[in-house]
């Protein structure tokens, strides 16, 4: 139970820290401090198991059973390795961090510390490769809020190392669903352990490049290694715990986990030595050149930690023997330089070397602290460093592959390690050589260096006793490898070829020291053409400016262009279903009678008339043409109802539209010749299209048992004999009660998008002025004989709709025809008064709609009567003059549907017929559309 | 044959709708095609012995003269 403890104790404290923060400012680091040293001493009672390898503690819990990821911890050598660093390393930063900043709050430094630790210690523990998953992108998060929390300018530092860790975090989770669905487990141990890396060489290398890929984001190797510099622009503590501690060893974790299952990877090799070893030259080239003491350690880091990437892919045990050392022996220089930097950054105010000089005489103790750090570095006996570093070397000399590569590599490496020497006496000396300018400065106060000295000191004793490392080594070595390895770190192995290589280096190091002057000068150009930031922007702005190109292509608000891809597609889908071969099956009975084509041909005239014509009332009157001959043809089908509705839908649609084409110009916009012509292709294919699926999928079988089951049973069912209609209002009501719904939104969308709107102006042509003075100018003289046959027709057109309404069951009719034949009434009355004052239909239409909408509602409720909703509800009423009267509850559903289309009729009516110009004329229209009932008041 | 009649008719009609000159030969145009059309049904109705047909005659003559009054009003401007 200790481990979820720690990882919740780690959270609990990351929650803690801005509450603490409050009361001690500051000074929250000791307590965390000290709370971190606590929890280390807990994960330590259960080292001496861990070592012994009596069984690696571990934790199970179900997290997300249904796909079988579990919350797993399991704490082996490797794992015990990282831990330590992560708490131990958290520690001393935390205790440094209550001295580096200045007074005052610092809570969501703290909270994203801790949290950072949490993730770290779940990162390092997590036996499931999901977990490791989200711990691996929890640390990206809090590096990215790090990074971030130092003000404006590093914004774009932080945003490039966020995207650019986000992507290798992707290719880790690529990794881990590749290794989910090929071993069909989360578990790590056992994913590891899987036979799949030797059967599968494609599996295996699509992982090994993954990870690769995951890895080398993270620990910051070429080619993205830019953002590790790019990065010291956080607060000094957090360069050193994140990007030389912690953080950047996430990568090198990852590789030492999966090295037991990929190391022979021929992939893994070439790519972790070759990648590896330019890292660490060019990393400490790049340092060499810099200034900046914090971009100096920068670099160095990339390059320490190119060591260790090439290392692990040499893989033998005495090469994760070396690994091991050296992720323990970096962490502790390169953290304790950070500090030390950050120390002489507050006490002088500055970290450039140009302008520090001579600080040893002032500040000795951090003088000698950062010399040993940086001896540590420089791989100097009898420091930590030194012994690490020549076990490295060791290993490179048995690196695979034909007999030269070792040697190569080894003196790759021993090249990197001569210019890791220069750089770090360049660091030494540039800080704390030369003549002293600044007098007056004085050592920090204890408290300050306290947490470096004891990483310093720590890399010297650790040197001299390294002896005392073995066991942990041993454990790293076995539990990822899982071959017994008898490692001896020592300082001193005799004379061997390691032994020489340090030699070299040490010497070689020594005169690039002494000619430093000389070798600033060869440096001091740029090494490398491009910089890492640039690509980073340029790829960054490209992506940009790609997707505004792509969404150039749909940025147009036309319809035509939008129109003109479903149309394509619909091009695309006929040829492939062509080119896939269409089976026609036989027509059952014979189709085609000459009626037909005599329809056929003015329907083709009238489209014709409608796509040609330049005037837009010419273009009205064909589609009112085609329209007609629509419900002709649905008469010739033997579709009254239909027929019928199509008929009257024309006529109201003519009305409305006229209401609308009297406020725009007389003839279409002109379009350009390219454009017609294009739109004709796709009009013709298209067209084409929709003709062959038709003439393929239409009519090629007898009548569907539904259609059959509605002929035969609709009167025994429903006492109706309009089939159509039953089916309407009986059988199939949730059909009509939505499109009598959808009828009424439309009203109310005319409302409302009117009163947002207005309406444009009336266009007056000109030549009507010619009968000015003429009983023709007078609009009451000109409709006496339109209102003397309204005042005949009005009634007539009252009866028949009510007829239709009532017969609508047995007969042609029923609540939609009825209602469109009343507002042809409607339109009438409209049409026929003598001024747009009276014009508008006093009716309140919003409350029509309402009423039309809840009768069909209500009358639906109501068929719970007899089960369910929308049945129908009948019920024989005897009449007195015998007989019985067969009354259906279908009939006031009809009344319902009759009532809203109505109410929709008379709002278009009303709301388009009016004269009110936009906005101008808004307040009549503005209170009618509030109630249609004060609305009539208002204009009486 | 009447049906053929009526339909070529109608096409001439349709011409004279789509050339113009003027909106008011078009609305005349328009004005026609619907008898034409009316006529149509009735002989259709004849054809299939349909009863329906003069449900839908009495509809039409009723109300289907709006469009044409409608288009008048387009042809003034929406002046009465």
């Amino acid at each position: 139970m200790v481990l979820p403890l720690v990882l919740a104790a780690l959270t609990a404290l990351a929650l803690a820290a801005p509450l603490l923060d409050r009361f001690l400012g500051r000074s929250t680091g000791w307590p965390l401090a000290a709370a971190f040293l606590g929890l280390a001493a807990l994960v330590a009672t259960r080292a001496p198991e861990v070592l012994s390898g009596a069984g690696a503690p571990s934790f199970d819990a179900p997290w997300m059973p249904a796909v079988g990821v579990g919350f797993h911890l399991r704490l082996d050598g490797l794992a015990l390795l990282f831990v330590s660093l992560v708490l131990v390393v958290g520690a001393l930063v935390m205790a440094y961090s209550a001295s580096y900043f200045s007074h005052g709050r610092h809570g969501d430094f703290y909270l994203l510390m801790t949290l950072f630790a949490a993730a770290m210690f779940g990162l390092v523990l997590a036996d499931d490769v999901v977990l490791l998953f989200v711990f691996w992108e929890i640390t990206t998060i809090c590096s990215f809020f790090l990074i971030g929390r130092s003000g404006l300018s590093a914004s774009r530092p932080a945003v490039r190392t966020l995207i650019l860790t986000a992507a290798g975090g992707l290719a880790l989770l690529t990794a881990v669903v590749l290794m989910w669905v090929t071993t069909g487990t989360t578990r790590l141990s056992v994913i590891l352990e899987h036979s799949a890396w030797t059967d599968d060489p494609a599996f295996a290398t699509a992982v090994a490049v993954l990870v690769i890929l995951a890895a080398f984001t993270k620990s910051a190797q070429f080619p993205f290694h830019y953002w590790l510099p790019d990065a010291m622009a956080a607060s000094t503590p957090v360069s050193a715990y994140l990007h030389a501690a912690a953080m950047v060893k996430a990568g090198i974790y990852l590789l030492m986990r999966f090295s037991p299952a990929l190391a022979d990877h021929a992939v893994w090799q070439t790519a972790l030595i070759g990648f590896g070893l330019v890292t660490a030259v060019l990393g400490a080239l790049f340092a060499l050149q810099r200034h900046d003491l914090k971009e100096l350690l920068a670099y160095s880091t990339v390059s320490q930690l190119g060591f260790l990437v090439a290392i692990i892919g040499v893989g033998t045990p005495a090469a994760m023997a070396a690994a091991t050392a050296h992720t323990l022996a970096h962490a502790l220089f390169k953290a304790t330089l950070f500090m030390l930097v950050g120390v002489v950054d507050r006490e002088a105010g500055s970290r450039d070397i140009r302008k520090l000089t001579g600080l040893r005489r002032v500040m000795p103790v951090t003088a000698t602290l950062t010399g040993l750090a940086a001896l540590s570095m420089a791989g100097v006996p009898p420091l930590l460093g030194f012994v690490s570093k020549e076990s490295m070397f060791g290993a490179f000399l048995d690196a695979p592959g034909p007999g030269w590569v070792g040697p190569v590599v080894g003196g790759v490496a021993v090249v990197g390690a001569i210019l890791t020497f220069a750089y770090s006496f360049r660091l030494v000396y540039g800080a704390f050589g030369g003549p002293t300018e600044q007098s007056h400065l004085r050592e920090p106060k204890a408290a300050f260096l306290f947490p470096a000295a004891v990483a310093s000191v720590a890399g010297l004793v650790l040197g001299l006793v390294v002896p005392l490392l073995n066991p942990l080594v041993d454990r790293v070595v076995t539990d990822t490898w899982g071959l017994v390895h008898d490692s001896d770190l020592a300082l001193w192995h005799g004379f061997s070829t390691a032994l020489g290589m340090s030699v070299v280096v040490l010497g070689a190091g020594t005169v690039l020291f002494l000619r430093r002057a000389w070798l600033d000068r060869v440096l001091d150009r740029s090494l490398f053409p491009v910089r890492g930031t640039e690509v980073f922007e340029r790829l960054y702005r490209g992506t940009i400016a790609l997707g505004a190109r792509v969404g150039d292509l749909t940025r147009s608000d036309s319809p035509a262009q939008h129109l003109a891809m479903p149309f394509v597609l619909l091009a695309v889908l006929a040829s492939v279903a062509l080119s896939a071969g269409l089976a026609v099956g036989d027509f059952p009975a014979p189709v085609s009678r000459p009626m037909d084509w005599v329809l056929v041909a003015l329907i083709a005239a009238s489209v014709l008339g409608a796509v040609v014509a330049r005037s837009r009332l010419a273009a009205l009157g064909s589609i009112g043409v085609g329209g007609f001959t629509v419900a002709l043809w649905f008469f010739t089908l033997g579709a009254p109802d239909v027929g019928l509705t199509q008929l009257l839908v024309e006529v109201l649609t003519v009305v409305v539209a006229v209401l609308v084409l009297r406020r725009l110009p007389r003839s279409f916009h002109p379009t350009g010749r390219v454009r017609r012509a294009a739109a004709a292709v796709l009009a013709i294919v298209a067209g084409g299209v929709a003709a062959l699926a038709t003439y393929t999928m239409t009519g090629r079988r007898e009548l569907s048992p539904a259609a059959d089951y509605f002929l035969t049973e609709a009167e025994n069912e429903t006492g109706g004999t309009n089939v159509v209609n039953t089916i309407l209002v009986d059988f199939r009501a949730l059909d009509t009660l939505g499109e009598l719904t959808v009828l009424g939104i439309a009203g109310l969308v005319i409302v409302a998008v009117l009163n947002a709107n207005g309406l444009l102006p009336n266009r007056q042509p000109t030549a009507i002025h010619r009968f000015a003075g003429s009983p023709i100018d007078s609009p009451t003289d000109a409709t006496i004989l339109f209102r003397t046959v309204g005042r005949w027709l009005a009634p007539l057109v009252i009866l028949l709709s009510a007829y239709l309404l009532l017969r609508g069951h047995y007969e042609p009719g029923g609540g939609f025809i009825s209602a469109l034949v009343g507002g042809a009434g409607f339109a009438l009355a409209y049409l026929s008064a003598p001024s747009s004052d009276r014009a508008p239909i006093r009716w309140p239409y919003i409350a029509l709609i309402a009423s039309g909408v809840g009768v069909a509602v209500l009358t639906g409720v109501a068929g719970y009567l007899e089960g369910s909703f929308l049945r129908p509800v009948h019920l024989d009423i005897p009449l007195p003059w015998g007989g019985e009267y067969h009354f259906t509850s279908a009939l006031v559903f009809d009344v319902g549907v009759y009532l809203a289309v109505i109410g929709v009729v008379v709002t278009a009516l009303n709301r388009l017929g009016g004269d009110s110009g936009p906005p101008g004329g808004m307040p009549r229209s503005r209170g009618a559309s509030r109630s249609g009932r004060s609305a009539g008041k208002e204009t009486r | 044959m009447a049906i053929v009649l009526v339909a070529l008719s109608l096409l001439a009609a349709v011409v004279r709708l789509v050339r113009g000159p003027s909106d008011a030969d078009r609305g005349l145009a328009g004005d026609l095609v619907f008898f034409g059309f009316v006529a149509l049904v009735a002989l259709v109705g004849l054809r299939a012995d349909s009863e329906v047909v003069f449900d839908v005659v009495l509809v039409a003559t009723l109300v289907g003269f709006l469009a044409s009054l409608s288009i008048a009003r387009l042809v003034t401007g929406g002046k009465r």
